[in-house]
């Protein structure tokens, strides 16, 4: 997939390139609905069975369920995450991707953007049903809460896309992804459900969670990079 | 001679942790926490050494995927066992410490959840290679993993530094002091307890030699 | 009398005692468990040995058939 003889590209090329994969893949999901629909529907089975695990009427439950909500998104969103490569590989697709004149990292970004997207969205419409079953007042800080997603959703959708791309052709790859992506994503999640059951209760982030979002921000930084930098490795092999 | 240096090293190992140990049992019993305070004598050898596996576990995966060479992907594996193996043992003595000290096995405080998380990605690891059978997409993905995994372990050591831990504040980079006729004998624990972890790795990474030349050798005689 | 002039009782005593027996047993429990992962895996390491040396046996068999076979064509 080296560029040898060709003309160099235009400026902004792989930003149109990164968009289009991203716009490819959120096209043929959209058009089935398969993973998304999928994907909510456990979301509110889980969150229904958390209301019969923890009395939702009790305090301390309103406490914790910034925690549980983790639960619930990390569980929904791997099953977008599996499908990104795994759509691929029916009538030898992922080889038609890799052979394209594409570099590894701008499919990998135009596949982690889709994810991202989409598990934004389970994510977002979950939220105000939470809200009900568990009696909280998530909009409070809307706009924090969003910037919370948003990280931590980036750091999941980062590390399950390039593990998907890993264990699309390994024996047991539905078992395999959240066994390698769980214990990676750990300290994203625990800096996610510190920050989000602070903030689904009122209080606003104070000094000591302050580490929590640094470590987010820090998580997602290094394993973009990383991602970024291997991924070629892993398609290619 | 190499096997000779590998065994020797071993039984000198083996030696000093059996003189030492005669040793510590013969020193007076700290004051805060008695007797059981010893085992420091080993938890914190066995977590260093598991650090230096891990680390060269991390370096060879590196050189397997900037190289292709099938040698480092055997050292990889090796020292990722061996690593798995200190994990196991220092989590273990860390637990059954804790029990004595603090009444409790387990808690969930920065360096002990960040200590489980490194056991429970470097078993993966382990996992993963089962996965795989085909042996290049094996070695790469596995060097893939190794180098993700790695990233969790400097969370692990700096941990008490960062967090308020139950687990102690560091007492030889931080300002807790340790008794000084006790040196000696800790920094011989420590090298005697890196020397087995490297002598056990070097004959983990024979086998798997051994192993990659079988299945060639198969391979060519199955072909005629 | 040495006991009133310490202020502890019998009852004292006996409990530092027990706690030094047991710290001693968790101390031995601790170092036990610790060496027994190691020795277990140096024992699958044994075993493994053992699997590799048979393997390289049936390999030479199956050499020594191929090329008798070979031979006797």
């Amino acid at each position: 997939m080296k560029s040898a003889e060709r003309a160099p590209a235009p400026k902004g090329a792989a930003a149109f390139q990164i968009l289009t994969i991203a716009l490819k893949d959120l096209r043929s999901e959209l058009r089935t609905k398969e993973a998304i629909n999928a994907s909510l529907a456990f979301a509110l089975v889980i969150l229904l069975m958390f209301s019969f695990a923890f009395d939702p009427e009790a305090d301390t439950t309103r406490e914790i369920s910034g925690g549980l909500l983790w639960i619930v998104f990390a569980f929904a969103g791997t099953l977008i995450l599996n499908r990104s490569f795994a759509r691929e590989v029916p009538n030898d697709c992922l080889d038609g991707l890799i052979a394209a004149p594409v570099p590894g990292w701008v499919l990998f970004l135009g596949k982690a953007l889709a994810n991202f997207a989409l598990v934004m969205a389970v994510e977002l419409v979950a939220l105000p049903i939470f809200g009900i079953f568990y009696n909280v007042r998530w909009a409070q800080q809307f706009g924090e809460l969003l910037g919370v997603l948003a990280l931590a959703t980036w750091g999941m959708t980062v590390i399950g896309t390039i593990f998907s791309a890993l264990t699309v052709n390994i024996r047991l790859r539905e078992v395999m992804l959240p066994m390698l992506t769980y214990p990676i994503l750990v300290p994203a999640l625990i800096g996610a459900m510190r920050l989000t059951a602070v903030l689904v209760m009122g209080k606003p982030i104070g000094g000591d969670d302050g580490v929590w979002l640094r470590l987010l921000v820090g998580f997602d930084a290094i394993y973009t990079a990383a991602s970024l930098v291997l991924v070629e490795t892993v398609l290619v092999g | 001679m190499r096997d000779n240096i590998v065994y020797g090293l071993g039984i000198a190992a083996a030696a000093v942790l059996a003189w030492n140990t005669y040793a510590i049992a013969g020193l007076p019993d700290e004051v805060n926490q008695g007797a059981v305070f010893k085992i420091i004598f080993f938890h914190v050898p066995m977590w260093a050494a598991a650090g230096v596996a891990v680390s060269v576990a991390l370096i060879a995966s590196a050189l397997f995927l900037i190289t292709r060479n099938f040698a480092f992907d055997a050292a990889a594996v090796a020292s990722t066992e061996v690593g798995v193996c200190f994990l196991s043992a220092g989590l273990a003595t860390g637990s059954i410490w804790g029990r004595q000290i603090w009444g409790i096995w387990w808690t969930w405080d920065a360096r002990l959840t960040s200590a489980l998380l490194c056991w429970i990605l470097y078993a993966g690891y382990l996992m993963l290679r089962r996965a795989v059978e085909e042996p290049t997409q094996r070695a790469t993905f596995a060097a893939i993993f190794n180098i993700f995994a790695f990233l969790d372990v400097p969370i692990v050591f700096f941990s008490i530094k960062w967090w308020r831990t139950q687990h102690p504040q560091p007492v030889f980079w931080g300002n807790g002091s340790f008794p000084k006729d006790w040196t000696q004998h800790f920094l011989y624990n420590m090298a005697a307890m890196v020397a087995l972890g490297v002598v056990m790795t070097v004959l983990r990474f024979r086998q798997e030699e051994v192993q990659r030349e079988i299945d060639a050798v198969r391979r060519t005689v199955h072909a005629f | 009398m040495y006991l009133l002039l310490a202020q502890i009782t019998q009852d004292d005593l006996q409990r530092e005692a027990l706690r030094l027996q047991h710290d001693y047993q968790f101390l031995t429990y601790g170092l036990i468990a610790a060496w027994v992962i190691l020795a277990v895996y140096v024992m699958t390491m044994i075993g493994r040995q053992k699997k590799l040396k048979r393997e390289i046996e049936s390999l030479r068999v199956m050499v020594d058939e191929k090329q008798a076979s070979g031979s006797t064509r």
